[in-house]
């Protein structure tokens, strides 16, 4: 898995490329802790460009998004592949975070 | 088709080369991506939760795939020596509560009975570990 941070106005486009699994999601829980520490609450997970998550990703995404709130900011997810999609599905995650077809549209969304 | 893999310490590192092993066995088989995806994410959920908390205040111990693909189904079985384990006492995980009350636990389980088609475990006959077989029906 590689992550790739780059700010876009008021929120924090954070890019998980490859696979979300109970190894590597300690290394993206660890990125948006430390995000959220420099002052970055709005963020926003790219997700174009991941393959996979399980349920370790899941808990990581929402730990980080848990954190965000009390700051004030969000974690926003934008274009979620079908396969993961489906996952937060399942998992009853789409009533509780809020996703996005595109990056640009979810930086909108912290706008206003 | 048949495929094996033994891992006679398995660690949550050791992941990696599991997903591998899945990943080329649904190849071989000509599994289309979502079954592959599926077999890969039923496959992560129950050997991690063999490795976090089937072999927990242990040394790590064995846990064993074997794949077979034939008339458009595969069965996969993950074998393990760790304690005793009923999937059946797992409860449904609450998927309507808020952010703030949303717990992790019991998703594992819930994410493997919607992956695959069929779920059995047996505890194996000396008492020592757990046989789980996962079956599913795929596209090629």
């Amino acid at each position: 898995m590689d992550i790739k941070q780059e700010d876009r106005g008021t929120a924090t486009v954070v890019s998980i490329v490859g696979s979300l699994d109970a190894m590597t999601s300690p290394q993206l829980t660890e990125f948006l802790n430390g995000q959220l520490a420099e002052g970055r609450a709005n963020l926003i997970g790219d997700l174009a460009a991941l393959e996979y998550t399980s349920s370790a990703g899941l808990r990581a995404l929402l730990n980080a998004t848990k954190e965000a709130r009390q700051r004030g900011g969000d974690v926003r997810l934008a274009a979620v592949q079908p396969n993961v999609k489906k996952v937060f599905e399942l998992s009853g995650f789409t009533s509780i975070l809020k996703f996005y077809s595109d990056v640009p549209t979810a930086v909108a969304s912290y706008k206003g | 088709m048949d495929k094996k893999i033994k891992l006679p310490r398995a660690r949550l590192q050791d992941l990696e080369r599991l997903h591998d092993f899945i990943d080329a066995a649904c190849r071989e088989a000509g599994a289309d991506e979502s079954t592959a995806y599926a077999l890969a994410l039923a496959m992560e959920e129950a050997c991690s939760n063999i490795i976090i908390h089937g072999y927990a205040g242990a040394p790590p111990g064995p846990i064993a795939l074997t794949f077979h693909a034939s008339g458009g189904q595969i069965t996969l079985t993950i074998a393990d020596d760790a304690r005793p384990f009923s999937p059946d006492n797992v409860p449904p995980p609450d998927l309507t509560t808020g952010l703030e009350e949303r717990q992790i636990g019991g998703l594992g389980w819930h994410l493997i009975r919607h992956m695959v088609d069929q779920t059995r475990h047996e505890f194996k006959p000396n008492g020592r570990g757990n046989i789980l077989t996962l079956v599913k029906k795929f596209n090629r």
